[in-house]
């Protein structure tokens, strides 16, 4: 399908003797909300690194917008990301910190960086170093670095941790604009309010099977 | 790269190699030419850092500060998935190897500095050697203040700013090699193997100096040991069976491309894992 903008296909990753996911088969759409949920250690971290080309396949194919991971590109264009624990330089500022990233690909302005830091509810004044930060701030920081050049999908690996109820309220809030604009989001979590809230799909990591549980052409409601 | 210099001011370990260097060359050899000049009432040229690492026992110690200074590589913190998802892996890793190069010459432009500021109340500027230095060369003065003797070969042989010059592109060379060795080591097998490995070579070259090994060996040894090519009393006009200039930065650059291709070429197949910085 055009509208698929990840394509996963008979995906396996084996570290040394241990299978972490086997067999998946999965594709996800654009400008939807896709929600994987599983337990501690199921393997969601392991998949967005293959997504990501972060780790490289044991076997099977992953295509992000048409190329091929680890064949066509090492890493793909146009991704955002939190994986883990967002981390910064500790002795420079939220905004110093966004700067020195997007210089990278100098593909925006300082203007952009400011907008986007209002955009998930901090200050692009405040001059407190990010070692001063809270947690709920650092995270609010990690989803500025992920969308700020404006990337079309978004990998985000629980982006509501350390944030109180407001703060997820906001988060939720921010996500759905970004889905709104057409972003594509892979957003995993362990709160089961959270991914009722927030995705069009759900998918469900078990025992190194990927289990689709709603929203998919194939299995509409389960 | 930039990023990487930016975690120096608060990296406590960038502090420690700081302030060891500072302690051992006090300790090991300026402090040695500051007893002299008081006892004499006389000044020391700054030239010193070419001739202590001269000592083999100076040598050592401070080619272990590389070693501390780059067992993270390939510094793979929290931040650098952030990095590497903007980068690309090997634009990122080029980052890394710059990093890795130019930190090399930012050490030995700080030991250098920090030799002239350990004895600045006894120094004076000047182009020459000094009478000082050539006073040390005598094995009997110099054991007089606890220090080994200044080679005469280097004092004969260079004047002190090419000494200086070739000193400084031997220690770059040397403490690249040790970076970049490291970064190489880690990526394939694990963090502890790359300090292994590195330390390795740095003993290797404190073993050669150090044994009581034949002459043939011991000169054709050093072919094969860059940290040694830091002495410039056995290296270039030495000695006939010594490694020329032009061998020790030919096969030194040579050394450098080669771990540096390994790198690039073995970063596109691993992981990238964050592991905690040192």
């Amino acid at each position: 399908m055009k509208n698929n903008v990840i394509i996963i296909k008979d995906l396996c990753k084996t570290f040394r003797n241990t299978t972490v996911i086997h067999d998946i088969n999965i594709s996800f759409e654009k400008g939807k909300i896709h929600g994987i949920v599983g337990r501690n250690g199921s393997g969601k971290t392991v998949l967005f690194k293959c997504i990501c080309g972060f780790v490289p396949m044991t076997s099977g194919s992953i295509q992000v917008k048409e190329k091929l991971v680890g064949k066509d590109i090492d890493i793909p264009k146009d991704m955002g990301i939190i994986i883990e624990s967002p981390g910064f330089l500790p002795n420079y500022s939220g905004f110093n910190n966004l700067k020195f990233l997007a210089k990278l690909q100098n593909k925006i302005s300082k203007k952009e960086i400011r907008e986007t830091m209002l955009f998930v509810g901090l200050d692009p004044d405040e001059k407190k170093h990010v070692e001063k930060y809270s947690m709920g701030m650092r995270q609010r920081l990690g989803l500025a670095q992920a969308i700020m050049e404006d990337p079309d999908i978004l990998i985000l690996d629980e982006p509501m941790n350390g944030l109180d109820n407001q703060g997820v309220l906001e988060m939720r809030k921010c996500l759905l604009q970004l889905r709104n604009q057409g972003k594509t989001i892979l957003l995993a979590s362990h709160s089961t309010e959270d991914i009722n809230a927030l995705c069009d799909t759900v998918c469900k990591i078990e025992d190194e099977i990927l289990i689709k549980i709603r929203g998919f052409e194939d299995v509409p409601f389960h | 790269m930039t990023n990487q210099f930016r975690k120096w001011v608060r990296s406590p370990r960038i502090w420690m190699v700081f302030l060891l260097f500072c302690a051992f060359i006090s300790n090991c050899f300026t402090g040695s030419i500051r007893i002299f000049c008081e006892q004499y009432g006389v000044r020391s040229s700054i030239w010193l850092l070419p001739l202590a690492l001269t000592m083999n026992n100076r040598r050592l110690w401070v080619m272990l500060l590389p070693i501390l200074l780059f067992c993270d590589a390939p510094f793979l913190d929290e931040q650098q998935p952030f990095q590497i998802i903007r980068t690309g892996r090997t634009r990122w890793a080029i980052g890394q190897i710059m990093y890795i190069l130019t930190a090399s010459a930012i050490f030995f432009i700080v030991c250098f500095f920090i030799s002239v500021v350990l004895v600045i109340p006894h120094w004076e500027f000047s182009f020459e050697w000094g009478k000082v230095i050539n006073t040390l060369t005598q094995s009997y003065v110099a054991e007089g203040v606890g220090m080994d003797a200044i080679p005469i070969e280097v004092i004969n042989n260079y004047t002190p700013i090419v000494a200086t010059l070739l000193c400084g592109g031997a220690t770059w060379i040397a403490s690249s090699f040790i970076g970049l060795l490291m970064f190489l080591c880690n990526l394939w097998i694990r963090r502890e193997a790359g300090i292994l490995f590195a330390s390795f070579f740095v003993g290797f070259a404190h073993f050669i100096e150090g044994m009581g090994i034949s002459y043939s060996a011991w000169y054709s040894i050093r072919y094969i040991s860059p940290i040694s090519w830091m002495d410039l009393s056995k290296i270039g006009k030495a000695s006939v069976s010594s490694p020329s200039w032009s061998y020790v930065f030919a096969v030194g650059i040579v050394l450098l491309i080669i771990l540096s291709i390994g790198i690039l070429l073995s970063v596109k197949h691993k992981s990238i894992e964050v592991i905690k910085t040192i």
